[in-house]
């Protein structure tokens, strides 16, 4: 892939990323009980296609890991969401937010030791065994 | 010419598959985001082949296809995903889907399907 179309991509990427970011959170914001996961579960699916076309592994995880998470959490588990889940993901998407886009992931503060992939990596200490033990992915 | 169509809720995905679309064909690639433009960009012009995405919101690949289907649309239909469980290959092939391709796109799967499908 030549530089011109990874720039390209990174840039559609960028402002794909900020626009399904701000949906995500909008999700979040309408306090439903429990809020909206297909909707949230769609656009962090997305995002895990669009990350991985632009390839930036970080991102490409960390919106797989958050898809996984949303679609098991609409599945399960009892009592739905807890507030920590919720703020889980909050934390997660105005983390993604602060991406500034236009760089190489391995340069990007989201990668490596970032904020969210601290938040990526809490939900999939925290609860994501509890999805696997169930059969869920 | 030959007109292609993807339909790809992404506009990431949209623009990484025309940049994979073979430089040496005579092609004219149109994209649409939803069911919606899909159906405005059948019905605009003859379309030889249509790309869909499985996983988008309010209506899904195999949806759009039907709809396309419905609408009178003959264009050879392929289903983009990574998602390769038989229930959807299934759910694809009663659509009248007749192949996929499996993300990430490269430009050889892409030619690859473009060649299958006579084009």
């Amino acid at each position: 892939m030549s530089e011109e179309l990874l720039a390209s991509l990174r840039s559609a990427f960028f402002r794909e990323l900020q626009e399904r970011l701000q949906r995500a959170r909008g999700i979040l914001d309408e306090r439903l009980s429990p809020p909206d996961l297909d909707r949230l579960h769609q656009e962090f699916d997305s995002l895990y296609g669009a990350a991985r076309a632009v390839n930036c592994p970080q991102l490409e995880t960390a919106f797989r890991t958050l898809a996984e998470f949303a679609r098991w959490l609409r599945r399960g588990p009892p009592g739905g969401p807890t507030e920590t889940d919720l703020r889980l993901l909050t934390g997660a998407v105005d983390k993604g937010l602060r991406c500034e886009g236009g760089m190489a992931c391995d340069a990007c503060a989201l990668g490596g030791a970032g904020e969210l992939q601290a938040i990526v990596k809490r939900i999939e200490s925290e609860r994501r065994p509890a999805a696997a033990a169930k059969g869920d992915k | 010419m030959k007109r292609i169509l993807v339909v790809d809720d992404s506009a990431t995905s949209r623009l990484l598959f025309k940049a994979h679309m073979p430089k040496d064909g005579d092609y004219a690639v149109v994209d649409a985001k939803n069911l919606d433009e899909a159906l405005a960009a059948v019905a605009e012009a003859p379309t030889d082949m249509v790309f869909l995405d499985y996983n988008m919101p309010d209506s899904s690949g195999v949806e759009i296809a039907r709809a396309l289907r419905d609408a009178g649309a003959d264009a050879v239909l392929y289903l983009l995903t990574a998602n390769t469980q038989e229930s959807v290959l299934s759910e694809a092939q009663a659509a009248g889907i007749r192949g996929v391709l499996e993300k990430p796109i490269t430009a050889q799967k892409l030619s690859k399907a473009l060649t299958d499908a006579g084009l």
